[in-house]
């Protein structure tokens, strides 16, 4: 059974690893959570543009 | 030199990481989760193995130092308001209790620099409620592993 942790900062820049459940205890003693980069979604796909050129259906 | 018992003495806190196990800083203290208002008794005890080294040529039975080995067991109380204690101490929460027994120079017995405290590094492997009766006050146990030696003569450094 796994246990989802995130990481949390304060303002001195200590970085730890906590449960999730947890993070509204820290909070609470002025530590943030670590926006973690893996998993932010990926930027999103460019819009396929229709053609500007070729046949035109009338 | 007095006796003492640990009401109105006795620091604990909980911080999610320390600078160096010996030598936390006042900085780590105080960003700690204070557990001391909701702590009802805390068994952080070391315990050293022997190990037995008898031979034919004596009737005593000789032993060697051995391994070592430390516990973490504490008894917090429920709060409906603010369950701070419980809410820190989930199953797998890992980090550092900062325990001073005599208490800080600090506010309200808060360790301060130059302060001796004990640092046990846990983790919480269970968090138990204690059964519920009658006219009784609802608390939790929570046990630790403790994946390190523990500096039981740390000091607070600036």
């Amino acid at each position: 059974m796994s246990v989802e942790k995130v990481t949390i900062r304060n303002e001195n820049g200590d970085e730890a690893q906590v449960v999730a459940t947890t993070v509204k205890a820290w909070e609470a003693n002025g530590w943030t959570v670590v926006e973690d980069e893996s998993k932010r979604s990926a930027p999103a796909p460019q819009r396929q543009t229709r053609p500007t050129s070729g046949p035109v259906e009338e | 030199m007095s006796r003492l018992i640990p009401n109105e003495n006795t620091w604990v806190g909980f911080a999610p990481t320390v600078a160096a196990l010996d030598a936390p800083t006042a900085a780590n203290v105080a960003s700690t989760v204070n557990l001391t208002p909701f702590l009802i008794s805390l068994n952080a005890s070391a315990r050293g193995n022997t190990v037995p080294t008898p031979s034919f040529d004596s009737l005593f039975e000789t032993s060697i130092a051995g391994t070592n080995t430390a516990t973490f067991d504490a008894d917090f109380y429920r709060d409906d308001v603010n369950d701070l204690a419980w809410e820190t101490l989930p199953r797998a929460a890992e980090g550092y209790f900062i325990v001073s027994r005599f208490g800080g120079t600090g506010a309200n017995n808060t360790p301060a620099a130059g302060d001796e405290v004990e640092v046990w590094p846990v983790m919480v492997v269970s968090r138990t409620m204690a059964n519920m009766s009658n006219n009784t006050v609802m608390t939790f146990t929570v046990s630790c592993s403790v994946p390190q030696e523990p500096a039981e003569t740390a000091t607070i450094a600036a």
